[in-house]
């Protein structure tokens, strides 16, 4: 029977057992911390464990690890520590005064938390969010959910694929069917530039002779019961499908990598706000949202390109809540950071300007020779070339602060220099 | 030797299956035919989910006696079934006062076919009150307050399980070859149907195939009627949308269809569509022009909601006939042999006072039939995790480890409830789907589908590669990996 839901305390509750939450989680129960981390799944490292390929780490350990073998840096730790990890786990609610119910295999508890990180990460956006028409056949499906079925489960969701998208995730995914002895047929963008790392151009399409169609999208899908083919269509300047460039493609499978969204289920149930253009929380430099005391860091709050950000930002955001639930309180962030030219957004939405700290953006176009500057002061770093593909982060430091001091304001800017 | 039933019945649509179940209230042997692997997979799942009040069919046409009348009988048909139905109320809108005379003219002639307590409201700030985010160009509604909200295709499964409880045979897989008018024996009924891998003989055949009701009609000689198919194209949003529209919301209606409604789905999110496409041949294939269409019909309604919300499109088809009427009745050419065909919109609604009637005149015809005592009505449903309170939860999923696994996190289904849909009929991922609404949430399966694939490829004892999506080869996974290959 039953013995009734069991009420328990802790300083900090990560929720997610990715790389945001591991490093929140570690970096807690280092400053002293009672740290909570609760995951779903059966074990910790979030999307690093279907992430077979290498390429993680490089900012951070000046390695390139495996997915499996980045994670393990974290689990090995926690494994060892006092952290009360709940593996199985879900959160069944949150609320505004960080109170969470919590299903695990020992049954209900309500946790009472000084601090919450919400480190959710993201989910990838699906078919019907981007209205691709035709049949609804199997064979259509995000390339993580393939990456899942092709690295963890041991099956091939098809044996001929184009893919949509050249985002990491899509261009991966293409040289690993490759590998695994399927044809991928081709990458469409819709853009005329990839989406992905340049990297990852290189080495998963070109390596492989795999072709890739910018400014093409899919304009049709057909099989009413399996994928028989796809119809790929040019597109013009304003995305619509150019009459008389359709060609049909005979293939099994397509896989869809057009883009993540962050997974802002227990932001918005704890009445974060969200930024509409990242779909995440709107954050200071301690990751803190607007409900005071809950955090979010990673992919929950912005995409971000590289896992080693992703870690950086929880092990900040775990900072932060170390000093919030011990000291209940931060340094005031009210200068309210903005997207200026050539930015399209920009993270944190707030600083105090006491602190240095990080900040990361998005560019609206691509530009070569740049200035990423914070307008009104010389606070300034050079860049060949920046694009919407590539996340560009940029420090500011102790002896900078002294120039935001009279900002109420800080506005960055990606402005060309010649 | 071929079984003979008391009926036999061609279709397991929501009317098919609706006429199943009430025959399960007689000491009859019914069996129904279906050639999908599941029940409601034709047009009953890809409709508006609405019971309308009653008021748009023309007085006279067979549509209007079925419409209003059933309508007033799906308290009572849902209850029993555990169905969710819920009376939200329609609108009937218009931008132009000079259109209201059209209202008025819908209005009376609801109230010729019998439907209660319309009203016509005037003015933004009266409308708004029931309806906040309405456009503001609406200058006028017909209120209709006895409309409602059903999930079509749960209601079939739920008439279909308390069939089958009630002793109603069902043959999936089983589609109609051919029917036979035999020369009648002991063992043989006026009809021997024909199907995949089977035959059934019987002296009454109901033909509830949809669709394809014209062309079973064709089998027994009947041409009567054919059907003309139309589709109609949708897009679904995110149930985190519920509560922003809380009525059905019809524009003034053109001679071919209601408009495209905006309306709040039984379940929570919010349904835009549909448009009108006659097809030659039936296809559920949604089409660029055709989704833009619906998407800018349900602006003009409601231009602030949020697009971006959208998790995903389809298409239904609309069996209609040549008559644009609902065929129902003996067939002129076979006697014993009933068409219940040409059943378009609003066939959900009528479809329990269809059941009724079909009933009536089986016996007419010569079936006897006699109450069984043993008929229960009553059909559990899968118990809602996502629908318990902390509390319930723990005391629900104390010795119950498969609800303390929640396979779909975007609709919060646990894996106790997709092995209870498994152990109760459905074995592909649609068929957990339209039970669970698992993949029906804003990821659409990017998350949950492998673990899905894994729990029906154990419950069903076979190989995940022969886990469908909605049966025939629509599998998901082609081959093993070379890894498992090389190393086994």
């Amino acid at each position: 029977m039953s013995k009734g839901i069991t009420r328990i305390k802790r300083d900090i509750v990560v929720i997610g057992g990715g790389p945001a939450g591991m490093a929140a989680a570690t970096r807690g129960e280092e400053e002293g911390a009672e740290v909570m981390l609760i995951e779903r799944d059966i074990e910790l490292g979030g999307i690093l464990n279907q992430c077979i390929h290498n390429g993680f780490g490089v900012e951070l350990y000046g390695e390139e690890l495996t997915g499996p073998e980045y994670a393990e840096r974290f689990t090995r730790k926690i494994e060892s520590g006092d952290i009360d990890v709940r593996l199985n786990s879900y959160v069944l609610s949150l609320s505004p005064d960080k109170i969470i119910n919590l299903l695990t295999p020992n049954g209900v508890f309500e946790i009472d938390a000084e601090a919450v990180v919400l480190a959710t990460g993201a989910r990838e956006r699906s078919r019907g969010e981007i209205r691709i028409p035709g049949d609804r056949p199997s064979g259509v499906m995000p390339a993580g959910t393939a990456q899942k079925f092709i690295n963890k489960k041991g099956f091939m969701p098809g044996k001929k694929a184009f893919v949509l998208g050249s985002g990491d995730i899509g261009l991966i995914i293409s040289r690993r069917l490759t590998w695994e002895g399927a044809e991928v047929v081709g990458v469409a963008e819709i853009m005329d530039y990839p989406t992905g790392l340049n990297r990852n151009v290189v080495q998963c399409l070109h390596d492989y002779d795999i072709p890739l169609h910018l400014r093409h999208t899919v304009t049709d899908i057909y099989g009413t019961n399996r994928l028989e083919g796809i119809e790929l269509s040019q597109v013009d300047e304003d995305f619509q499908p150019i009459e008389g460039s359709e060609k049909d493609l005979d293939v099994d499978l397509l896989l869809l990598s057009v883009g993540l969204v962050p997974e802002n289920d227990f932001f918005k149930e704890a009445g974060v706000t969200l930024n509409p253009k990242t779909r995440g929380a709107y954050v200071d430099e301690w990751f803190q949202t607007d409900v005071p005391g809950i955090f979010g860091c990673g992919n929950s709050i912005h995409i971000e390109d590289l896992v080693d950000w992703v870690t950086m930002d929880g092990f900040r955001a775990g900072d932060g809540a170390v000093a919030y639930a011990g000291t209940g309180g931060l340094p005031q962030a009210d200068k309210e950071v903005r997207a200026g030219e050539n930015v399209n957004y920009v993270v944190p939405h707030k600083v105090s300007g006491e602190d240095e700290f990080r900040f990361a953006l998005r560019v609206t176009e691509p530009m070569e020779n740049v200035d990423i500057s914070i307008k009104g002061t010389d606070i300034s770093s050079f860049k060949q070339i920046v694009t919407p593909g590539e996340m560009e982060v940029e420090e500011v430091l102790e002896d900078e602060l002294d120039e935001l001091k009279d900002l109420d304001e800080v506005e960055i800017e990606v402005t060309r220099r010649f | 030797m071929t079984k003979k039933y008391d009926v036999l019945i061609i279709g397991s649509g929501v009317i098919g299956t609706g006429i199943a179940r009430e025959l399960s209230r007689y000491k009859l042997n019914v069996a129904v035919l279906e050639k999908e692997p599941d029940v409601g997979w034709g047009t009953t799942k890809a409709n508006s989910g609405i019971v309308h009040a009653g008021y748009d069919a023309t007085p006279g046409t067979v549509k209007a006696s079925f419409s209003a009348a059933g309508n007033k009988k799906y308290d009572r048909w849902t209850e029993p079934l555990s169905v969710p139905f819920k009376r939200v109320g329609s609108f009937v809108s218009t931008e132009d006062l000079g259109q209201i005379n059209e209202l008025h003219r819908l209005r009376e002639q609801g109230e010729e076919n019998g439907v209660e307590e319309l009203e016509i409201i005037e003015g933004t700030e009266e409308i708004k009150e029931l309806e906040p985010n309405i456009s503001d160009a609406v200058e006028a509604v017909l209120h209709a307050p006895t409309a409602g909200v059903v999930a079509p295709y749960k209601l079939t499964v739920a008439l279909y399980e308390n069939a089958r409880d009630n002793g109603v045979e069902f043959f999936f897989n089983s589609r109609v070859e051919g029917i036979d008018l035999a020369q009648v024996s002991e063992s043989n009924g006026r009809f021997t149907v024909k199907a995949s891998d089977h035959d059934l003989s019987s002296d009454f055949v109901v033909n509830a195939a949809g669709i394809f009701s014209g062309k079973i009609a064709n089998m027994v000689g009947d041409d009567s009627f054919s059907i003309n198919p139309a589709r109609g194209e949708y897009h679904l949003l995110d149930h985190e949308l519920q509560g922003y529209v809380k009525k059905i919301n019809f524009p003034l209606p053109s001679k071919d269809s209601k408009g495209i409604l905006v309306t709040p789905a039984a379940e929570g999110s919010i349904i835009f569509g549909p448009n009108h496409q006659p097809l030659e041949e039936p296809s559920l294939a949604t089409t660029k022009a055709g989704l833009d269409e619906v998407f800018n019909g349900a602006l003009n309604l409601f231009p602030g909601i949020d697009t971006g919300k959208i998790v995903t499109n389809f298409a239904g088809l609309r069996a209609k006939a040549g008559t644009d009427d609902f065929v129902i009745g003996e067939s002129d050419v076979a006697p014993g042999f009933i068409n219940v065909g040409g059943i378009q919109s609003p066939g959900l609604t009528a479809a329990p006072a269809i059941a009724g009637h079909v009933i009536g005149l089986l016996e007419e015809k010569g079936l006897s039939v006699n109450e069984d005592p043993g008929f229960d009505p009553t059909r559990e449903p899968i118990p809602k995790f996502s629908e318990m309170t902390p509390e319930e939860i723990d005391v629900y999923a104390d010795d119950l480890s498969a609800a303390k696994e929640i396979v779909c996190r975007c609709e919060e289904v646990t894996r106790a409830e997709i092995e209870e849909a498994i152990d109760r009929g459905a074995d592909t991922l649609d068929g957990i789907k339209f039970r669970t609404r698992s993949r029906m949430g804003n990821c659409q399966g990017g998350f949950c589908t492998p673990r899905l694939v894994e729990i029906l490829s154990e419950k069903l004892g076979v190989s995940p590669k022969d886990v469908t999506k909605k049966g025939d080869d629509s599998y998901l996974l082609a081959e093993e990996t070379k890894r498992v290959e090389q190393y086994e």
